[in-house]
């Protein structure tokens, strides 16, 4: 329609339209230019959240090898809720163990699992608290873990090693299960060399679980 | 102006497009556009991260680059379709791992990007780093400054957060002494072997066999396609006979200097010294007053050795008088070594301060390994440079002429062999694989089936000789593969065919053994029936020295053996050669059995399998909560 007006015309439609529109034209920018400033800014300042503690974590490294507990503790303050709180609780619960204080470890694993909650790392962390339960014959408690564990990757080793678990209690049956879960879930491209011998291992286990407690039957040797 | 305004302004539709390339603008800066003006389609995307077909290609450039400048490898045997395939296979983790870190909410902060640029000796001019050199190392190896950082930003997150999974594995007791039972399990294992070599004297092939086989296939009895060639062969000796070249006295000089000092690096020195410290006690200026007067006095006639015995802080040397024995340069500290070269024989040094302390070094003997006279090498040397000389001639003056005149006049070698005057000389029986003379070299033999020399008929281009001599080629007369005759190729057939029988029998045995077994014959039976030893392994482990490997992988592969105390199977020997396979006990390992070092060992061989495992549960974890495409 604008073909069919004066220049004049023209002018006067333009400053309508302004009139019109001026206040929500100016009012949308405004808001636009706001929110975007404002989530480059928090863009901006998470950047730099995530960069000192990426820095904090690096001087715990430095610190941990040299044992340093005020100053670990000091820095675990300041990156509490990040991944990185999760990575240096699962350094320090191996740390205890190194100690032999398995009850510290498993404290220290749980608070890693806090921290790790929600992230890729929540199913990690429960299947090493799960070993560890192992460890300090809550049985129960680390197969209660393992069930926890969700998701693609963590759950066909969640499955291996509640093999193993049943395996330790001389359950081959139930291990030769477990296993074959946790094969068929493996990952593609994903390769455990020692699941496959434990498959193997239990291929048999109804017949070797009844000869696995006496030494007696070993069947005729063929000595030639 | 106006106009444009008001007519973008006009509909609707243009309100929302300004608005929305404001938001763009202000959130992406310009670069954002690059998403709308898309004619680099991706070919996978990792989590909503597309990876673009230019990012491949150019990836893959850059990765057929580093594998030619290795030099082993022939660039004929990269297929870059493969190539590519892995190219994207790694890249698509590399995205999977930087994704994940990002989602993990980690970053790489400026300080740790710093260190990384700070440290890399490749960015340093004289020890520090330099921003020139940064950019041009990065222009080298096809990489933007920005596009290194966004790596090297990426790299940092993905190592920190796979160090942090390998760092805080740990490997608990129960789990250790599962694993290490298993992997430390032994098994009784018997095996009886069948030999292909055992049943060939038995085996006859007739002669109507080997011609049926013949006639069946007879394009694996071809002779191989041979040419012969007329070659031009230009090297050192001809050119030389056309072209004396004359040797200066000076050049023979300067070369047999030259040689002579490069000799002479191996000459040995053996020196004495007296070492004294310093320390709070004694000055560097006391310890170098004190070793001037000593220098005095054996100038007066007393005896170095005793002195060094009775001064000497050099706990090494001073008993046996200071003596350091004969040394190459590059021993010695260098205040030491400049100080005993600058010696003559007998002559003592003035002190000489190192950061062992000051010394004073008296050179005793000097072991040169003794040169030939010049007279005796002048032949030869004049022989080598000439014969550099002449090679230099023909690389840089006479291999572009010669060149040129090959492909210039293509379809002849006779222009060639004026400007030479030489002859050309045929030669015959050249095939792809070998050939006599000069084509015994796989490049001659390359260019003579080249499409120029072969399919088109032209002359060859120059090919540079193994003792540089200029060559061109030029196809005379190709005789194709031809089948042979069946009397030249017999004797071949005939043992193929025996062997394939004695491998047929062989498979048999073993089946028919292995049937025996399953039926519960008695072991000593089957020995008998088959008149083979059974070979006993008893305790054996995973691998073992005496016994084939694969042997002990059909064993360990086998079920627990049932109550009839029988798990059997049939394992390859290679070539053709088969064993029947039988467990009959499996005793699971015993940590508490174990020598500290075989624990040691089977511990970390542990550790780092599940260590391995944390990390590939946690990358496929990621991988399938990101999601990946491939188009």
């Amino acid at each position: 329609m604008s073909d069919y007006l004066s220049e004049e015309e023209q002018v006067q439609a333009l400053k309508t339209w302004w009139e019109e529109n001026g206040t929500s034209l100016v009012v949308g920018v405004v808001l636009v230019l706001g929110s975007v400033f404002g989530w480059r800014w928090y863009q901006s300042y998470s950047a730099d959240q995530a960069a000192s503690a990426s820095d904090l974590y690096q001087d715990y490294l430095l610190a941990e090898e040299d044992a340093k507990p005020e100053v670990i503790a000091e820095i675990d303050s300041q990156i509490a809720g990040t991944s990185y709180q999760a990575f240096v609780k699962m350094t320090e619960a191996r740390r205890a163990l190194d100690g032999g204080d398995l009850d510290a470890a498993a404290g220290e694993l749980e608070a890693a699992l806090d921290a790790a909650k929600g992230s890729y790392l929540e199913g990690l962390v429960r299947v090493r608290l799960a070993r560890l339960y192992q460890q300090q014959q809550r049985t129960d408690d680390a197969l209660a873990q393992l069930a926890l564990v969700k998701g693609a990757g963590y759950e066909s080793q969640a499955a291996e090693l509640r093999g193993d678990i049943h395996y330790a209690a001389g359950d081959r049956e139930q291990a030769a299960v477990a296993y074959q879960v946790a094969a068929d879930l493996l990952a593609e491209g994903d390769a455990r060399p020692l699941l496959e011998l434990k498959l193997m291992n239990t291929a048999a286990a109804d017949v070797a679980a009844n000869e696995s407690d006496d030494d007696a039957d070993t069947g005729s040797n063929p000595d030639a | 102006m106006l106009m444009k305004l008001r007519d973008k302004s006009q509909s609707a539709g243009s309100k929302v497009l300004v608005f929305i390339i404001c938001a763009v603008l202000a959130l992406f800066g310009f670069g954002g556009f690059d998403a709308f003006s898309n004619t680099d389609p991706d070919v996978a995307s990792v989590g909503g991260v597309d990876i673009p077909q230019s990012r491949v290609d150019g990836e893959t450039q850059l990765e057929q680059q580093r594998l030619l400048s290795r030099g082993d490898i022939d660039p004929a045997q990269i297929d870059p379709l493969v190539l590519r395939e892995r190219v994207l296979d790694q890249l698509i983790t590399r995205t999977v791992l930087e994704e994940s870190a990002s989602e993990l909410g980690l970053a790489a902060s400026e300080r740790q990007v710093a260190e990384v640029l700070q440290s890399d000796p490749s960015f340093q001019v004289d020890g520090r780093f330099d921003e020139d050199t940064f950019a041009r190392t990065l222009l080298g190896v096809g990489y933007s400054p920005a596009r290194f950082l966004d790596e090297l930003d990426g790299n940092i997150k993905v190592s920190q957060m796979t160090q942090a999974l390998q760092r805080s594995h740990f490997l608990p007791d129960w789990e250790f002494a599962m694993n290490a039972a298993l992997l430390a399990q032994r098994r009784t294992v018997a095996y009886i072997a069948f030999r292909t070599d055992e049943l060939l004297p038995e085996i006859e092939i007739s002669e109507e066999q080997a011609l049926n086989y013949f006639d069946d296939n007879a394009d694996r009895y071809l002779t191989e396609e041979t040419l012969a060639l007329d070659v031009i062969s230009y090297g050192v000796d001809d050119y030389l006979a056309a072209n004396p070249v004359e040797i200066s006295e000076e050049d023979v000089v300067a070369a047999y200097e030259a040689d002579r000092e490069a000799a002479q690096l191996s000459e040995t020195r053996r020196a004495s010294h007296i070492l004294l410290q310093v320390d709070e006690d004694r000055s560097e200026e006391q310890a170098s007053r004190l070793l001037a007067d000593i220098k005095e006095r054996v100038a007066a006639g007393a005896d170095f050795a005793e002195l060094a015995a009775e001064y000497s802080q050099d706990p090494g040397s001073a008993a046996s008088g200071g003596d350091l024995g004969f040394v190459q340069r590059g021993t010695f500290v260098p205040e030491f070594e400049e100080a005993t070269w600058a010696l003559d024989v007998g002559e003592i040094s003035d002190p000489v301060v190192s950061e062992f302390g000051v010394h004073l070094i008296r050179l005793e003997e000097v072991r040169q390994p003794d040169y030939v006279p010049l007279e005796n090498v002048r032949e030869e040397i004049i022989a080598r440079l000439t014969r550099s000389r002449a090679l230099d001639a023909l690389t840089n003056d006479l291999l572009p002429e010669i060149d040129k005149l090959a492909f210039d006049e293509a379809d002849s070698l006779d222009p060639i062999a004026q400007m030479l005057d030489l002859e050309p000389v045929r030669v015959a029986g050249v095939s792809r694989r070998s050939g006599d003379g000069l084509f015994q070299q796989a490049p001659l033999r390359d260019m003579a089936f080249s499409e120029e020399v072969l399919d088109d008929g032209y002359n060859s281009r120059v090919v540079e000789a193994d003792d540089g001599s200029l060559v061109v080629m030029r196809l005379a007369e190709r005789t194709p593969a031809a089948q042979r005759p069946f009397d030249e190729v017999r004797e071949d057939i005939i043992s193929l065919l025996a062997r394939q029988q004695a491998r047929e029998q062989v498979a048999e045995l073993a089946d028919e053994a292995l049937a025996a077994l399953e039926a519960d014959e008695a072991a000593a039976e089957i020995a008998d029936r088959f008149e083979r030893p059974w070979v006993v392994v008893e305790n054996a482990a995973r691998t073992m020295p005496d016994t084939p490997l694969s042997v002990l992988q059909t064993a360990f592969r086998l079920p627990v053996p049932d109550d009839n105390g029988k798990s059997n199977a049939i394992a390859p020997l290679g070539l053709g050669d088969l064993a029947v396979v039988t467990v009959t006990d499996v005793i699971d390992g015993d940590v508490e059995n174990l020598s500290e070092n075989e624990q040691l060992s089977l511990r970390s061989q542990l550790l780092g399998q599940l260590q391995q495992g944390d990390v590939a549960s946690f990358y496929f974890h990621a991988e399938s909560e990101l999601g990946v495409e491939r188009q």
